[in-house]
């Protein structure tokens, strides 16, 4: 593993560890402050990010810089592997259409509460997949230097 | 207290006592010598850092995060720590790289041309010491987006500033001029990051090798699973993005410092003529391909007679690059594995897209070098003969008096008349230098000499210029 793709894990997993605090709070206090709407944006938009080449692309001023790299990929991979779900289509639009509810706010608070509990918990299993990654190449990877 | 949250206040400590390390190493190095500014600047950087970090973990300490929060924190502890391994040895390189450690007068000069292009902008190089015998540039993208992150998690936690970048050179070189060109390179992939080539290029990819795929009927024809595609752009864009980031770096070297800047490169490089050569690789174009935009920029600039003249031997090899073309080359990385049948295709296609790409850098170090941009060609003809005959003397070659005409060369052709005595020119000199060492160790002597000619001459015309001698 290289220093980029290092560094890509390490933003992954600052980036779950945010998502899971932001809908802790959430789920405790009941309002949709802006910065979990971002986040949700752009947790939507890392998301969909992984339909290509297919899918519809989606357009988002909140645009996020996960998944450039294949460590990042596989740290999702394994996470949809431990909530037993596959790789394909369908796990990626459940998820995307969780963090639309969040932002929903026609949908009734408690349902909403409800779906953040089970994004935090996936978001938790998503940053330990990643944090694992990056604390396994630290001994090999000593420099941020490149020729 | 539960036992995870025990460990998030004993990670606490550790991370405490750790940064206050660091802090009082940088305050007691710092107190010892003297640094260029850009390195004080960078361990201010370092020591902002630390502070933020000590602040956040303060915090965390005095106020503990709820159970169900806990692994969050621990998770954000174990990726600091990450962050301040690699401080870790940041600073102990610029602390180990003060004023007489590193090639003085070059790492102004690099400064001085950086902040030439870069205008109003200020740029700060910090040339520091590594400990390989290689060149090398500190991954700024990655340490940037580095800092981001932290910065997005720690309060005031300090991006990296754009102005920073970060080179470095072998730790025993510090007195070497000529080989130490190759810093020029290195300063290319800083001047790279000020352009917005990479994510244009990134967004290109994205969308063009969606529609090669489509359009060839590969998307129908691969039954791979849905995360593998992403994996497979992925492998594209990181190749396709390091290469252009080079070969940026290779152009712009070449076209602001001449031959000087190829030479350099072929003294850290040992080369053999192989078909190896010709392979692009994970981190890097071939060779040969690199040789071949050499060759075409020297000729653009006007170096042509000049290299046939001092060096005709390796003009022939420029030349011979410069006939190949983009399907001569091949990739020696290996696609990700469902993708291995449409390999040798998509490695064509890349290649394809790679040298439009190189045509759109080749536009943008154009842009970045100004319409004002006098190719170092013309100083180096007007002046050539006197600093080579300067040198034939054992004079520092900063004021030259032609017919009682003073006149100053610019370093770059301080740095070129140098190679070329240093390859090619350096039978007069030795036989002026009386001495009773045996002729391996007095030419050793005379190239060690050589190059501390070469860079007060450097140093000399940076004085001028400040003095507006010029």
């Amino acid at each position: 593993m290289g220093v980029q793709e290092m560094v890509g894990s390490m933003g992954l997993t600052f980036f779950c560890n945010k998502c899971v605090e932001l809908l802790h709070k959430f789920r405790r206090d009941g309002s949709l402050t802006q910065e979990l709407s971002k986040t949700c944006k752009q947790a939507i938009y890392a998301f969909a990010s992984l339909k290509w080449p297919n899918g519809v692309p989606v357009v988002s001023d909140e645009k996020v810089a996960l998944f450039n790299t294949n460590e990042e990929v596989k740290s999702f991979e394994q996470a949809l592997a431990r909530e037993s779900q596959g790789p394909d289509d369908t796990a990626l639009d459940k998820w995307i259409s969780k963090l639309e509810t969040i932002l929903d706010e026609e949908v009734p608070l408690e349902d909403r509460k409800q779906t953040a509990q089970e994004l935090q918990k996936f978001f938790d299993t998503l940053a330990d997949c990643s944090f694992y990654t990056t604390r396994e190449s630290l001994r090999s990877l000593q420099t941020m230097a490149g020729i | 207290m539960t036992e995870l949250s025990a460990q998030v206040r004993s990670e606490a400590f550790c991370l405490l006592r750790l940064c206050g390390d660091l802090t009082e190493f940088i305050r007691s190095g710092r107190t010892k010598k003297t640094y260029l500014y850009e390195t004080e600047g960078l361990l201010d950087h370092i020591l902002q850092s630390s502070g933020a970090i000590q602040t956040f973990v303060r915090k965390v300490i005095e106020e503990p995060p709820e159970d169900e929060l806990i692994k969050s924190k621990l998770r954000d502890f174990g990726e600091i720590r990450k962050g301040l391994s690699w401080l870790y040895i940041l600073a102990k390189e610029a602390i180990d790289s003060d004023s007489l450690s590193i090639p003085f007068s070059l790492a102004i000069f690099l400064n001085h041309t950086a902040g030439d292009l870069l205008k109003p902008k200020k740029p700060s190089l910090v040339v520091l010491s590594g400990s390989n015998l290689m060149y090398y540039k500190y991954n700024l993208k990655a340490m940037r987006d580095l800092t981001r992150y932290l910065s997005a998690r720690i309060e005031h936690y300090p991006v990296l500033a754009e102005d920073i970048g970060i080179l470095m050179f072998p730790y025993c070189a510090a007195g070497e001029v000529l080989v130490n060109c190759n810093l020029f390179h290195e300063m290319g992939h800083y001047i790279y990051e000020s352009t917005s080539l990479e994510e244009g290029f990134r967004n290109e990819i994205l969308d063009k090798l969606g529609r090669f795929f489509i359009q060839t009927g590969i998307v129908d024809r691969i039954k791979a699973p849905l995360l593998e595609w992403k994996a497979l752009l992925n492998y594209v864009s990181t190749l396709v993005l390091r290469w252009a980031d080079e070969i940026f770096a290779d152009i712009f070297a070449v076209r602001v410092l001449g031959p000087a800047f190829h030479l350099a490169y072929r003294e850290i490089e040992q080369l053999i003529p192989t078909t190896v050569a010709r392979a692009f690789s994970e981190t890097h174009p071939a060779d040969d391909y690199r040789f071949k935009v050499h060759a075409e920029w020297l000729v653009e600039d006007g170096w042509t007679q000049i290299l046939q003249d001092h060096l005709p031997e390796f003009f022939k090899e420029l030349e011979k690059c410069r006939d190949y073309k983009i399907d001569h080359f091949s990739i020696s990385c290996r696609a990700p594995s469902h993708f291995e049948e449409i390999q040798e295709e998509l490695h064509k296609w890349m290649l394809g897209e790679f040298e439009n790409m190189v045509k759109k850098i080749e536009g943008e170090v154009s842009t970045k070098l100004g319409n004002g941009f006098k190719k170092p060609v013309e100083d180096y003809n007007r002046t050539k003969k006197l600093v080579t005959s300067y040198l034939e003397h054992g004079v520092v070659p900063s004021t030259l008096y032609d017919d009682g005409t003073k006149l100053h060369p610019y370093p770059v052709t301080v740095l070129n008349c140098g190679f070329f005595f240093y390859l090619k020119g350096m039978i007069p000199l030795l036989d002026r230098f009386k001495t009773n060492l045996n002729s391996i160790d007095k030419r050793i002597t005379c190239e060690k000499r050589l190059n501390s000619w070469l860079g007060k001459a450097i140093e000399d015309w940076q004085i001028l210029l400040k003095k507006g001698k010029l």
